[in-house]
């Protein structure tokens, strides 16, 4: 059914929207009043009408008529808004009614965003009437807000919520010299209506000042009148007395003295709504932008893909052999750790972390690829391309972890330069294995491809200079070593911890780039101000200084401008 | 008449327990609450509506002795009828002591205005005054809330207006309240009577009482149903006869306290007894002949007169002017005696007695003294059986 069309579009349209995720403010504004004769009623309400969805719903809801027409009018009255005007009820006065019988009401329509609203003195729709009528009920004659005069907020998620704001316009025809009015905004929406509380709630008040200052001055102007006219009577002429059976009580253009009051209340409702609705920008929030790519140029290959991989890289033949399943491989770690040693790992781990080109060395392709993927751990996987296993040297712009068979050879410069680790697996001497391979018969294959345990393996660590003194290790790797040669810490627990670090080393970059855009580079303050930075706030020291700055590299593009827009 | 001997010793500062300031900070307290619940009243400008004297409250709830219905069974008392009956003005005049002439100025009614006479009377209970002119029966409002509880409905009807509306509106509302709580106490207050001469009061009340009676008959609820009818206005005693009549139908002592009035009434040879609630005005209980307006007129401007006297006079300002020392004569010149005595902190006993028979001063002092320590017996039963949640302080140690 299509009775509270308005009500029942969702509020949240970002898709429709294309470029403006303004939210709409699917809401009627409405004024009413508590007449003393007739009890609450409504008075006045303005209605947005969305054409795209709305338009056809508004015709299949409304009674027979043309509504086409007045969407595309701007004509403030047209005969067919007459149509859906609803009909008042019989008994009402002036106070309760606020246009004429026979005005239809106010249409405005937005071009720019193609929506009509409507002002008139009942929604025509049955459904939004008795929403409306009851929250106007509940305005005036049931909600108490402290001080009479003043915004609160009530309703049930079963059907709306209603924000109201009450109050009084001085009267002296009236009981007591004053009339009760209240203006409902009604929506189903009810973060929306909390959250426009401050917006709604400021230009409600500037709207009712302005409808009180006007009364008042009618209510003065009566005053000198009535002192001029009967000076010695003490009591006011009608106030507190008995009407006459045949006057009712004076409708707000009387009371305000402003014959274009419902025009004023027209235009300002529809700023409201529009406003209101422009005020809130919606985006979907999904928490703050990724800040690391995932990248593609490294996969986890399934062994499968591996071997394919393989087949193609390696035309020799001798190197099927050595795919056999049994080839040892590093499986964690700790367990890498312990073949190493914990004294060459420091340095190795500094380089990786501080972006240099890691080069591993070995004969056998899925015991060098273990190591690669056991080492990448170390860094945020958007900086660490890997070329799993190569029988040529690639620059380390193309992969900063690179396999090589063993007898490839590294160019000169790569050699000399600091900003590489090599790291060589040797496997145990021939000699000592064919001697064993007499007393595991079972495990003959080939002769020479007898499988060793890592255990036998000697592993090599090579650079040009060494970049670690005199224990001097940065904080990170200070952590790292405690997860990783602590007692009783499982593989898993080690990975979660590394994870941990990473992600805590990565806040630390967030900062350090923040920083530096804000400071920049250029002064002896600024420096000064970033070691304060450093040794304060980041509590690192200088040592971790390269691993923060390579792995800034890792932020994306878009994080960081999110960053910096914040 | 002769001068009024009124007595007014309390006040000479006799910090006893219940003012003063040992309670103050209790009293500060309890201000701060009654003025919170009268700044949450929609039309709550009552508050500045002063005309009483300051201090002149029945202080702390805990001291309330024998107070009638406790904080667990508040009868409640709607104000109902057309709009501009006068329902806000009679809950003014009544317990707020606003002027008559000043209920011009009320402006009209938007929200049921609550307002409970918890602490500001002895009698306990809460006033609902309703707008007129919306109707609660309607499916929107929870009748059985509003009326489950209810102890009486008043319906107000203007009797300077035409009240054929009035009519038919008191029947919807008699039996449709009827059908949510059978144990309503339905009272008509056949109000603004003021205005109109006697010939006119009655046959009013006979026209409106027969036609409702007829309605409700024709509804079939005939036995089941009888409002009581009453001539009041705010200009005279009638509204606070009425309402005292209202308040004793919820008293549930009543009958032991009209018993000991009885008693009273018939062993010192009084003309009139009746048992008072000093700030509102209410007679809570009388003995069993019947009312005379011009003698219960005059017992209420009688306790005007000795607070007033007591207020003007009474040398310490911070102090009650009623209190447990409170005690006057009045001859009138007719030869009948006023004579009133503090029963407790909230009642006061006001006799009417003939001159001969007050010669007997002791006797009569004897005789109520003996009632007041009955009065204080039967609030003493049910202070026992209210247990300790309400703990009500025992006033009578203190004497």
């Amino acid at each position: 059914m299509g009775g509270a069309i308005i009500l029942t579009t969702p509020i949240i349209k970002t898709k429709t929207q294309k470029k403006e995720n303004y939210c709409k403010m699917n809401a009627i504004i409405s004024l009413c009043h508590f007449c003393e004769s007739h009890g609450p009623s409504i008075l006045f309400c303005t209605q947005a009408f969305h054409q795209s969805q709305d338009a056809q719903l508004l015709h299949d809801s409304a009674p027979p008529g043309d509504y086409r027409g007045h969407t595309n009018s701007v004509d403030p009255l047209t005969q067919n808004l007459s149509a859906i005007v609803h009909q008042p009820p019989t008994d009402q006065c002036d106070a309760c009614r606020s246009l004429s019988p026979g005005q239809p009401g106010f249409i405005s329509y937005d071009e720019s965003t193609q929506i009509t609203y409507i002002s008139c003195q009942h929604p025509e729709q049955q459904q939004l009437y008795s929403i409306l009528r009851q929250a106007c009920v509940r305005s005036l004659n049931c909600e108490v807000c402290p001080g009479r005069e003043g915004p609160i907020v009530f309703g049930e998620d079963s059907s709306c919520h209603t924000l109201s704001h009450t109050f009084n316009l001085c009267d002296r025809q009236a009981r007591g010299f004053s009339r009760l009015y209240s203006f409902i905004i009604v929506m189903r929406d009810r973060m929306f209506l909390v959250n426009s509380w401050p917006f709604l709630v400021k230009h409600l008040r500037s709207l009712i000042d302005n409808l009180q200052k006007k009364a008042e001055k009618t209510y003065s102007l009566e005053s000198d009148e009535h002192k001029l006219t009967s000076s010695s009577r003490l009591l006011p002429s009608h106030g507190g007395r008995r009407l006459l059976p045949n006057q009712t009580y004076r409708s707000l253009v009387d009371l305000t003295g402003d014959k274009d009051i419902y025009v004023y209340l027209h235009k300002y409702f529809i700023y409201l709504i529009k406003t209101g609705g422009r005020r809130m920008m919606e985006c979907i929030v999904e928490g703050p932008p990724q800040a690391m790519a995932v990248t593609d140029s490294f996969k986890m290959l399934s062994d499968q893909e591996l071997i394919e991989k393989l087949d193609k890289s390696l035309p020799s033949a001798e190197f099927r052999v050595l795919q056999l399943e049994d080839q040892p491989i590093f499986n964690s770690l700790r367990h890498f750790v312990s073949i190493l040693g914990s004294e060459d790992f420091p340095e190795l781990a500094y380089h990786i972390m501080r972006g240099d080109q890691l080069i591993v060395r070995g004969n056998d392709p899925s015991t060098v690829m273990s190591v690669l993927n056991i080492l990448k751990e170390l860094v945020p996987e958007s900086i660490c391309r890997i070329i799993g296993f190569s029988s040529t040297y690639q620059e380390s712009f193309v992969a900063e972890f690179l396999g090589l068979s063993v007898g490839v050879n590294l160019p000169r410069h790569i050699v000399d330069s600091e900003l590489h680790v090599l790291l060589d697996i040797l496997p145990p001497l021939k000699r000592y294995y064919s001697k064993s391979a007499g007393d595991q018969p079972n495990s003959v294959l080939g002769g020479a491809d007898i499988v060793e345990p890592l255990e036998k393996y000697k592993l090599m660590v090579y650079s040009a200079q060494p970049c670690l003194h005199d224990q001097k290790y940065p904080v990170i790797i200070r952590r790292l070593m405690a997860l990783l040669t602590g007692d009783g810490i499982s593989d898993q627990m080690v990975s979660r911890g590394i994870l941990a670090l990473k992600e805590e080393w990565m806040n630390k970059v967030k900062i350090l780039y923040k920083f530096s855009q804000v400071y920049p580079k250029d002064s002896l303050e600024n420096d000064e101000k970033l070691n304060k930075l450093v040794k304060e706030v980041l509590f690192v020291t200088p040592e971790d200084m390269p691993i923060l700055l390579h792995w800034r590299s890792a932020l994306r593009k878009d994080y960081r401008a999110h960053l910096l827009q914040k | 008449m002769s001068l009024p001997t009124a007595h007014a010793q309390n006040v000479y500062g006799s910090s006893d327990h219940w003012m003063g300031s040992k309670l103050s900070a209790r009293e500060q307290e309890l201000r701060s609450i009654v003025t919170m619940s009268l700044n949450g009243d929609p039309s709550g400008s009552y508050h500045e509506v002063d005309s009483f004297p300051e201090g002149y409250n029945y202080g702390d709830e805990d001291e309330v002795i024998g107070a009638v219905g406790g904080v667990e069974n508040k009868p409640r008392i709607l104000l109902m009828g057309l709009r501009r009956s006068g329902k806000s003005s009679i809950q003014k005049v009544v317990f707020h002591k606003l002027s008559p002439n000043e209920t011009l100025f009320l402006e009209s009614t938007s929200k049921v205005v609550k307002d409970d006479i918890n602490n500001s009377s002895f009698v306990q209970f809460q006033v609902w005054d309703f707008p007129g002119q919306i109707d609660f029966f309607d499916p929107t409002f929870d009748s059985e809330q509003i009326f489950g509880s209810c102890g009486s409905l008043i319906f107000v009807i203007d009797a300077q207006d035409d009240y054929r509306q009035a009519l038919i509106r008191l029947h919807q509302t008699l039996t449709k309240a009827f059908q949510v709580n059978q144990n309503i106490k339905f009272e008509v207050f056949i109000h603004k009577v003021d205005g109109l001469s006697d010939d006119r009061k009655w046959e009013a009340q006979r026209d409106i009482q027969t036609k409702a009676t007829c309605d409700l008959a024709d509804a079939g609820l005939d036995g089941l149903l009888r409002p009581s009818f009453y001539l009041t206005s705010i200009y005279d005693h009638s509204i606070f006869e009425a309402f005292s009549r209202v308040v004793q139908k919820l008293i549930p002592q009543l009958p032991t306290l009209e018993n000991l009035l009885n008693i009273l009434v018939s062993n010192c040879g009084l003309e009139k007894a009746f048992l008072f609630d000093v700030v509102s005005k209410i007679y809570i209980a009388t003995d069993s002949s019947p009312v005379d307006m011009l003698s219960y007129e005059l017992c209420c401007d009688m306790i005007d007169v000795v607070i007033d006297v007591s207020c003007i006079y009474g040398d310490d300002v911070e102090a009650c002017a009623y209190d447990q020392q409170s005690a006057s004569i009045i001859k009138l010149s007719n030869g009948v005696i006023l004579y009133l005595r503090e029963v407790n902190r909230f009642l006061a006993l006001v006799c009417l007695i003939r001159e001969e028979v007050f010669e007997r001063q002791g006797l009569i002092e004897y005789n109520f003294h003996c009632f007041r320590e009955s009065i204080q017996q039967v609030f003493e039963v049910r202070r026992k059986t209210q247990g300790p949640l309400t703990s009500l302080g025992s006033y009578s140690d203190d004497n």
